[in-house]
């Protein structure tokens, strides 16, 4: 996101609309994941629970719209080439980025559904801006149970892919040192810093 | 005050009663539990939540000579809130909402009443929710008189902000909606008070 990259991805780096989309579905993702955990165990402050599920409903729309993006604009953009690691290891990282990348619609749809098949049919207003109609579903407490658990199952994946990824881009970050992980930090081109001196075990 | 005998010797005329006087009215009525409370929130789409209060008590007193010193008072219970909807009942009552636990009962003691038509009041009063007292209005018609009974029906509008209860905004409207059928039986009638309470509602 410095002053010397470009907007579109390149061959040896992402752009800053990738890069952009990329962190802002993360803190989003990170923040509902967290909010969804805690909101449901408010049983005893009802107005708050009440808040938080809207909050929790306006920045799942905002999800879905900003992962959309990036789905058209991976579909559209180049990919910058792959870390040079073992081939088994490109294929996951593809996978799970992929995997990713449809969860984070996945996930924002079937909080819809939840919402469109819940029997208190409480509108969706996200930040008060406009409001989204409902799925044509069902309405009642089995298709809710359903699309709970559905929501619920993505959203869990989703967090177990994202660990998985993190953790990877710490490992090229912190022992590989191939600027993997600056490359979504920054779109100017860096140069991989040296490998790490192998340290005795 | 000329105005609203006319008007109740109209309306008890159509149920061919004896002509209704001042005489008849005037005096003390107790609140009928079969008097109807519904109120509306609207939602910014769909449907909102619609529902109605079971447990009430209340009075007015219709002030022979002068007709704005009439006073109503009123008391509602809100644990006896239904709206079809166990989750909405229960939010109603927590302290998002009513807060019954701590505040277990809502009041209206009106203010002023003056007479807007043959057969039109306009009621202003202090409601008290949630520990909060706040100037509001009531219209009110007379529907049916006769047989030391009479019918009002009661309209009003109230914000729910002032007492603090406006949760849900702006999805759900801060506007809440009364539509109230107020039946009052007579009590404190010449005969004595051993009537009175007879009529009123189930205690909150």
């Amino acid at each position: 996101m410095s002053a010397g990259g470009s907007w579109r991805n390149r061959a040896d780096g992402y752009g800053r609309l990738a890069i952009a989309l990329h962190w802002a579905i993360a803190l989003v993702c990170i923040g509902e994941l967290a909010l969804g955990v805690v909101m449901v165990r408010l049983a005893g402050h009802a107005a708050l629970q009440f808040r938080l599920f809207q909050t929790h409903k306006s920045f799942g729309f905002l999800v879905l719209v900003l992962a959309a993006l990036r789905l058209m604009l991976m579909a559209l953009e180049r990919k910058p080439r792959p870390a040079p690691t073992p081939r088994w290891q490109q294929a996951a990282a593809r996978l799970v980025k992929r995997g990713l990348a449809l969860l984070a619609v996945a996930v924002p749809l079937a909080g819809w559904a939840l919402v469109s098949t819940s029997p208190l049919a409480i509108a969706s207003y996200p930040f008060g801006l406009v409001v989204v109609p409902d799925m044509p579903l069902p309405r009642g407490d089995a298709a809710e149970a359903l699309a709970l658990l559905v929501h619920a199952g993505l959203a869990a994946t989703l967090a177990g892919l994202a660990a998985l990824h993190a953790a990877a881009a710490w490992h090229h970050q912190v022992v590989r040192r191939d600027g993997t992980l600056t490359r979504m930090l920054s779109s100017r081109p860096v140069a991989p810093s040296p490998p790490a001196p192998r340290r005795p075990a | 005050m000329r105005r609203f005998i006319l008007a109740l010797a109209v309306l008890s005329a159509a149920p061919a009663h004896a002509a209704v006087s001042l005489a008849d009215v005037a005096g003390r009525y107790a609140l009928d539990p079969a008097s109807e409370i519904h109120f509306a929130v609207a939602q910014v789409v769909g449907a909102g939540v619609t529902g109605s209060f079971a447990r009430f008590t209340g009075s007015f007193d219709l002030d022979r000579a002068d007709l704005t010193r009439s006073r109503i008072d009123f008391v509602l219970s809100p644990q006896s809130v239904t709206t079809g909807t166990a989750l909405v009942e229960t939010f109603l009552r927590s302290d998002a909402v009513f807060d019954v636990a701590r505040y277990p009962e809502i009041t209206f003691r009106s203010t002023r009443v003056t007479q807007t038509g043959p057969a039109t009041a306009s009621i202003d009063g202090t409601l008290t929710a949630r520990g909060v007292a706040h100037p509001e209005h009531f219209d009110a018609t007379l529907v049916d008189a006769g047989g030391g009974r009479l019918a009002f029906h009661v309209e009003g509008r109230i914000l729910r902000s002032p007492y603090a209860m406006d949760v849900g905004t702006p999805i759900f409207s801060n506007v809440v909606t009364f539509d109230m059928t107020m039946i009052g039986r007579r009590a404190g009638s010449p005969e004595g008070d051993a009537g009175d309470g007879k009529g009123a509602g189930r205690s909150p």
